[in-house]
């Protein structure tokens, strides 16, 4: 927990809003630039297959 | 992407969500999964309940669950079928006790894994396929899809975990930072770019993952496991460097598509590879 106080004291609020925003536009970009739902889906091929 | 720095993105995220004071990792677990609720469907919401790793026995839930990994869209470039779920009680507990013995073991070797791991996964189901050995998706982020191989030692696992672990730390580092400039240009294949553990031309997206995920096996190995002399579900050390600094390349050619935090990462990744004596892992 010593970890997240550190971390927490150096967020500001308007860092908070900022990564709220970029979030919002990261669900824009996948919802209206792609014609299909966002999936990027990643597998962890085996490589004997 | 760092400990510290994933820690971050984490608390930025649950913040955004409830702006109050996090009081320890239980408050920001939870506060995380309300972000998993409003950034994935609906349906898979039955993955996101309680403070502990779900194990999915849910019939309901394993039915969602490979629905949504089973949707196709023009990033998906190689069919990855999530074939078959199971709810044989038998089989899931056999498949799930094995699971939780192995992320222990993971949890015992890896630095930091515990407490990023906790936070970020939500839920693991197990579901049957002939083309992979699990996986995750940016539009189930938190839920791990897994179909183990038998003959996957303890050190496969480990390196699976960190593997996934890594693919949705990505997820969530994309949300705090925006990695590319345009979906719509990823999507075109005249776009696409040389990945980094298949070697192969794929949307640009799955090539920067493959480039992180790659540096963090090296590192995994080079730091804690060591290099395996032969490695079941990923290449031999030598050859994922050669390849991901071939990767890397190949993606920053297509620079014009990716933001400058996707740079970064990216500059961080070939630091990483290049300090690494390739010729002792041959």
């Amino acid at each position: 927990m010593r970890n997240l106080t550190k971390l927490l004291n150096e967020i500001t609020i308007e860092e908070v809003k900022q990564v709220n925003e970029r979030v919002n536009q990261v669900a824009d970009q996948y919802s209206t630039e792609s014609e299909l739902p966002q999936v990027l889906r990643m597998v962890a091929f085996d490589q004997n297959l | 992407m760092g400990e510290q720095n994933i820690l971050k993105t984490m608390l930025l995220l649950a913040l955004g969500q409830d702006a109050s004071e996090i009081k320890d990792l239980e408050d920001l677990k939870a506060r995380i999964q309300k972000f998993y609720l409003k950034v994935n469907p609906q349906e898979l919401a039955g993955n996101h309940r309680g403070s502990k790793l779900s194990f999915i026995e849910d019939e309901s839930i394993l039915k969602a669950n490979t629905k949504i990994f089973n949707v196709d869209t023009h990033l998906n470039d190689i069919q990855n079928q999530v074939e078959q779920y199971t709810f044989d009680k038998n089989e899931l507990e056999r498949v799930y006790t094995l699971y939780q013995r192995m992320i222990k073991k993971a949890q015992e070797k890896v630095p930091g894994f515990k407490e990023i791991f906790y936070l970020a996964m939500s839920s693991i189901f197990y579901a049957k396929s002939n083309a992979a050995g699990g996986g995750t998706t940016s539009a189930a982020i938190g839920i791990l899809w897994c179909d183990h191989r038998e003959n996957w030692s303890e050190l496969d696992f480990i390196e699976f975990f960190v593997h996934e672990l890594t693919h949705t730390c990505l997820f969530l580092d994309e949300r705090r930072f925006v990695h590319y400039t345009s979906i719509k240009e990823i999507e075109r294949e005249e776009n696409y770019a040389y990945s980094a553990i298949l070697n192969r031309k794929r949307p640009l997206d799955k090539v920067v993952h493959s480039i992180m995920v790659a540096t963090e096996i090296v590192l995994l190995r080079e730091n804690v496991l060591g290099h395996p002399v032969s490695p079941k579900l990923h290449p031999p050390s030598q050859r994922i460097i050669k390849n991901t600094l071939i990767a890397i390349e190949s993606a920053k050619a297509k620079r014009a598509f990716l933001t400058a935090r996707t740079l970064n990462l990216l500059n961080i990744c070939q630091n990483h590879l290049e300090n690494i004596n390739v010729t002792v892992h041959a």
